[in-house]
């Protein structure tokens, strides 16, 4: 079977407002799937669908072939899920919460102290040994992505896992999330296009209630990719040199964009400097 | 079993972090202390102001022999402040969970809802166990030191129905929890009920019915009420805490998280 998520047909109204209107699309294995609209386009809904947390209005979803039914989690045992904003009790500390976890997982009794450790080395929590009352939102997320992975899911569902960070939380969890996709498929929704650029095989564009575009990011690439470039240049005179080619050469430009600041790349360096 | 378990010292750890357990024991122990301290100073209090009282023109009052039994009348007049106090300090237990949203985490782990269900009730019910032991044996301990207890009539008896009195009040706030998604919901649906209760308490036909004629155990300890009236009530309230359990249970099930 390639798809490990399959989705039909769905349609899900709440009171008159129309949410879902015939979505369709597959997740093939061992991708990151990058579910991509607008606020409130329903990409939320369509997670909840697929954990059984909503019961869909019509239409099917099957993981790994087998149905989702609401209100039932057999399902869930194949999904690892990361709420948008992740809620845990703050009385306890992470190794505690994923203890927790591990238990209602059923996660082999003797396996579990390893796993919880790998967990919390592979989020860089294992040395935040206090309760979670006291964490910012990115250690949050980072603990909410270790129990999603603790019980070693075939499919992690991440609800915009990276819309509420700033940029040093976003490039974290980005790239634990495409470390974790060599044995996992990695759905995640957002609405931040360059996250999807970054780290996503697969893209599905959602719009009124249905898939606007669905497909490889290749494609994606492809579609605009052969006409144009963003270049950048270790000095203004390299730049000016480039340009002046162009110049010679007679090549017609039809758009010309100047950065003139990269804050990103700013406030990376600036805060890389202090936690060095 | 291990997920029961698991959720149990997961609820089990929220009374001790947050200090309810604390709260409620010490509440307990308090409450349970001030009925006979309360029967004991009365008098003497009266004694000191009796010149003052004089003064005032206020003469006469007489202070009735004070036992065992005005000891037990004082403690009964304030256990339902009591079971109150437990139904507010507990009404939450549900309800935070939704409005944070952390049961979703947990059931999405393939946890059943019966067995969330089921852990809770379980610490709730060792919980209440707990406190009303503390309470309860407070007030017996100094009102046997005090008086002499042997006057008193079906006195264990008279406590064990405030503590099925409980229980009760935990199976109708479980089915408000599953009902409601606030907290004051789940007081008001729980306070209602009580009240219907009380209302129909009136009505001499169905006042034996009632569950809150548990509340009314005083009335044992003089021996003028047999412990066989309370069959009746005992059996009600049994049916229809397991009838609350149940639809508990059911609506729990299919609720949106």
């Amino acid at each position: 079977m390639d798809e490990i998520l399959k989705i039909k047909d769905v349609y899900k109204s709440f009171g008159e407002k129309k949410i879902l209107d015939g979505l369709s699309f597959d997740v093939p294995r061992n991708s990151v799937f990058g579910f991509v609209g607008r606020n409130g386009a329903g990409k939320t809904t369509t997670m909840k669908l697929i954990l059984g947390l909503y019961k869909a209005d019509a239409g099917e979803i099957f993981i790994n072939g087998k149905k989702v039914k609401y209100g039932q989690n057999d399902t869930n045992k194949y999904i690892g899920y990361l709420p948008d904003v992740p809620e845990f009790y703050g009385y306890m500390k992470p190794a505690e919460y994923l203890r927790l976890c591990a238990d209602i997982t059923n996660i082999p009794k003797e396996k579990v102290d390893d796993r919880i450790n790998e967990m919390l080395v592979m989020v860089g929590l294992e040395k935040d040994n206090k309760r979670i009352n006291g964490f910012s939102r990115g250690m949050k997320q980072r603990l909410g992505i270790a129990q999603a992975l603790l019980a070693k899911p075939e499919l992690l569902i991440c609800d915009e896992p990276t819309s509420a960070l700033d940029p040093a939380g976003r490039k974290e969890i980005l790239d634990i999330l495409k470390a974790v996709s060599e044995h996992t498929t990695v759905i995640f929704s957002t609405h931040i296009l360059s996250d999807v650029e970054r780290i996503c095989d697969n893209v599905a564009i959602l719009n009124n209630g249905r898939i606007a575009w669905n497909g490889n990011i290749a494609q994606v690439r492809e579609m605009g990719g052969n006409k144009s470039f963003t270049a950048e240049f270790a000095s203004n005179e390299d730049m000016n040199k480039a340009l002046n080619a162009i110049k010679t050469q007679n090549i017609d430009i039809v758009k010309l964009e100047m950065k003139d600041s990269n804050l990103e790349k700013l406030f990376m360096e600036v805060i890389g400097n202090e936690t060095d | 079993m291990r997920q029961i378990n698991a959720f149990i010292k997961k609820e089990w750890m929220e009374q001790q972090r947050t200090h309810k357990l604390m709260i409620i024991l010490i509440v307990s122990l308090l409450m349970g202390i001030m009925a006979p301290a309360v029967a004991k100073l009365t008098p003497v209090l009266f004694e000191s102001m009796t010149d003052t009282l004089a003064e005032q023109g206020i003469v006469g009052i007489e202070v009735g022999e004070v036992t065992a039994i005005t000891s037990w009348q004082q403690y009964y007049k304030n256990i339902f402040m009591f079971v109150m106090v437990f139904v507010i300090m507990y009404a939450g237990s549900y309800t935070t969970e939704y409005q944070r949203g952390t049961l979703i985490n947990i059931i999405t782990k393939g946890m059943s809802r019966t067995k969330v269900l089921a852990s809770k009730l379980i610490v709730q019910i060792v919980v209440w166990t707990l406190a009303y032991l503390v309470n309860f044996g407070s007030a017996y301990i100094y009102t046997v030191y005090y008086w002499d207890n042997s006057i008193v009539k079906n006195c264990i008896f008279a406590g064990v129905m405030i503590y099925i009195f409980g229980l009760w009040t935990i199976g109708i706030m479980t089915l408000g929890s599953c009902i409601g998604n606030t907290n004051m919901a789940v007081l008001l649906f729980t306070g209602g009920i009580v009240a219907v209760c009380y209302m129909l308490n009136i009505v001499p036909d169905i006042a034996p019915y009632m569950p809150v004629k548990l509340l009314g155990a005083v009335e044992l300890l003089s021996g003028d009420v047999n412990p066989k009236d309370y069959l009746e009530t005992l059996v009600v309230t049994a049916v229809t805490s397991v009838m609350a359990i149940a639809g508990s249970i059911v609506i729990f099930r299919k609720k949106k998280l």
